[in-house]
């Protein structure tokens, strides 16, 4: 009433079939086309990544060759042969089936290189740790002990930087160059240091026990003069301690101990040396006066008792002589006021007469006679004899003019100065 | 459930009733008129049945503007066509065209209650039997003797539109199968065509295939 069934078209059926199998053979026809250019697309796209490929691994070849070369070892020229026909291979194959197969060979090239990068990386390693060591032996030559003493901070960071240095080595050679460069010149720095100063503190060390030595012997020369002169030697006790404490810091290497005491002990010897030579003076003096005694006493009556001769540490001096009736005799030199030398007498008789406590003059007037000769003498001898004054007072007494123990020598007697 | 013989439908038909309606060709015609365009669907065929709830899902569902029945003759299924019509309404208030080889006054006086019914659901109805000798170039009708009913006011509109042919949709299907749908302006249409382009039926060339 209003539509149609559906219908097949039959008559422009066989045309359309016709059609359809044209554009069917041109579809099958474009589909190949296209097939081949995507297959030659492909291919290209394989040549050029399998090339690429080659070309990296050319490229690591090369840069493993020129490691081996610097390592002293010889590269893989076998490979880079195979990798170099590959790579021609692969520019002319037809498929990429060929591409493939010549391509498997940049991945056997490549791992060929492993066996060469092993043992560059063993060679590295040695000679790094080669390195190491030689740096280290180079620290080793002087003592940790003196090292440390002369630079703890630096033998600190030497043994810290070989250590690193050391790692490195072991574990990736290729870095530890700068490691162990670092390490051999703090170590040529640290070296240099403990050098310097150990040679200084060597110097210091000398020099301290050189002045020592000079004080030492200067001491030892006053000792030998005082005991020659038989006069003690002042403050030898003190300087003798002091002396005692430098010798022990020169033994222990200790220079500035020895510096900073040796100011003050020269002027401690100086001054005993000094002081030595006032008493020698003075000793040898008294010498010669009491030789002018000596030789004055016969012309008084008296025979000088050469064995009573004494001489005590303050250097006093001491004799006694007799007189042909029995009467003795005693003089005494000792130090008077500003370093003269006083020169002190007494007689029995003069004991006996102020023990009764009569002649008093006389008596002082019998060793004033013998006073005045003796002066008279000495002033031939060259001294001048002071005037005679009357002490009772004074403790110091000459040796007692005879046998009696515990006598004591006193008033009247006379004394010069 | 009820059914209605089913000879072909379609979703989107602008050439049988106002705007795009889905198209209902019905199964079995006891009119038969002379020269009529689609003969295949006048035999009483109940192999295709369809549900009425399921065919009016499809109609509400696709439907842009209206239904139209046509086939066949809808009223020798006016109990079927009415309540498909009705469960259409329930869903959507589509416009309904139908088409019929009796006059609306014979209906009207002799009809059935079924086609009462059918009638009462119509907007519009093109009535009376193809006479191919009064065959003419009409707005969705085939022959000068079919009339037009506005039955509602629904498409008042319309009554003035100009009368002249709706035109042929023709379709060629992705199978390469061709149909066309309209009221051909010109009799011996359907033979024409058949021959100058060589169609046959597919049913037919589907025989000949397996032959």
């Amino acid at each position: 009433m209003s539509g149609s069934p559906k219908y097949h078209t039959v008559s422009s059926g066989e045309i359309r079939r016709r059609q359809a199998e044209e554009a069917r053979r041109r579809r099958e026809e474009q589909r190949r086309e296209k097939e081949r250019q995507r297959q030659a697309a492909a291919l290209e796209r394989a040549r050029e990544a399998a090339l690429a490929r080659a070309d990296e691994v050319a490229r690591r070849v090369a840069a493993v060759r020129q490691e081996a070369s610097r390592a002293g070892l010889a590269g893989d020229h076998v490979a880079e042969n195979r990798l170099e026909r590959a790579r021609e291979e692969i520019r002319s194959a037809a498929d990429r089936a060929a591409v493939g197969a010549a391509a498997t060979v940049a991945e056997q090239v490549e791992r060929s290189l492993v066996d060469l990068r092993q043992r560059i990386d063993a060679h590295q390693r040695e000679q790094a740790q080669a390195r190491v060591e030689a740096v280290a032996a180079q620290l080793a030559e002087l003592p940790a002990g003196v090292r440390e003493r002369y630079d703890r901070g630096g033998a600190e960071e030497c043994d810290e930087l070989i250590a690193t240095a050391r790692r490195y080595a072991g574990k990736a050679p290729a870095k530890s160059d700068v490691r162990v460069e670092t390490a051999a010149q703090a170590v040529r720095e640290h070296l240099d240091r403990v050098l310097a100063r150990r040679a200084e503190d060597v110097a210091r060390t000398t020099a301290a026990r050189e002045a020592a030595e000079e004080v030492y012997h200067r001491f030892a020369e006053l000792r030998a003069d005082a005991e020659q002169a038989r006069v003690p030697l002042p403050d030898e006790d003190g300087i003798n301690a002091r002396l005692r404490d430098v010798v022990t810091a020169v033994q222990q290497g200790d220079a500035a101990r020895v510096l900073g005491a040796l100011p003050e002990l020269t002027r401690l010897v100086d001054r005993a040396e000094a002081a030595l030579d006032g008493h020698i003076d003075r000793v040898i003096e008294r010498r010669e006066l009491l030789n002018s005694i000596i030789s004055a006493l016969p012309e008084a009556g008296f025979t000088v008792d050469r064995e009573s001769f004494t001489q005590r540490e303050d250097g006093a001096m001491a004799l006694r002589a007799g007189s042909a009736d029995g009467q003795q005799f005693a003089v005494l030199l000792r130090d008077g006021a500003d370093n003269a030398t006083e020169v002190l007498y007494t007689t029995d008789t003069m004991q006996e007469a102020a023990v009764t406590g009569d002649g008093k003059a006389g008596e002082c007037g019998s060793l004033l006679s013998v006073i005045d000769r003796i002066g008279e003498q000495t002033r031939r001898q060259g001294f001048e004899p002071g005037t005679v004054r009357w002490d009772d007072d004074d403790d110091d007494q000459p040796p007692p003019a005879h046998s009696v123990p515990n006598a004591r020598p006193a008033t009247p007697r006379g004394t010069t100065r | 459930m009820t059914l209605l013989d089913v000879a072909e439908t379609h979703p989107a038909c602008t050439v049988l009733g106002p705007g795009s309606r889905y198209v209902v060709w019905v199964q079995g015609c006891g009119i038969g008129c002379a020269g009529c365009v689609s003969p295949q669907w006048i035999p009483v065929d109940h192999s295709r049945a369809r549900d009425v709830a399921g065919l009016a899902d499809d109609i509400a569902g696709r439907a842009a503007d209206g239904l139209t029945i046509s086939g066949g003759e809808p009223f020798a299924q006016a109990d079927a066509v009415a309540a498909l019509i009705a469960a259409v309404r329930e869903r959507r208030d589509l416009s309904v065209m139908s088409y019929t080889g009796y006059t609306l006054e014979h209906l009207r006086a002799h009809g059935s209650p079924g086609q009462h019914r059918l009638l009462g659901s119509l907007d519009l109805l093109v009535d009376g039997p193809y006479l191919a000798h009064r065959q003419a170039a009409l707005r969705w009708r085939g022959s000068a003797n079919q009339r037009l009913h506005f039955l509602t006011g629904r498409h008042a509109g319309l009554r003035d539109a100009p009368d002249h042919s709706a035109g042929l949709q023709i379709e060629v299907a992705a199978d390469e199968t061709v149909r066309w749908l309209g009221v051909p302006a010109v009799a011996g249409f359907r033979q024409w065509i058949e021959d100058r382009l060589g169609l046959v039926p597919s049913d037919t060339f589907q025989r000949e295939q397996n032959r």
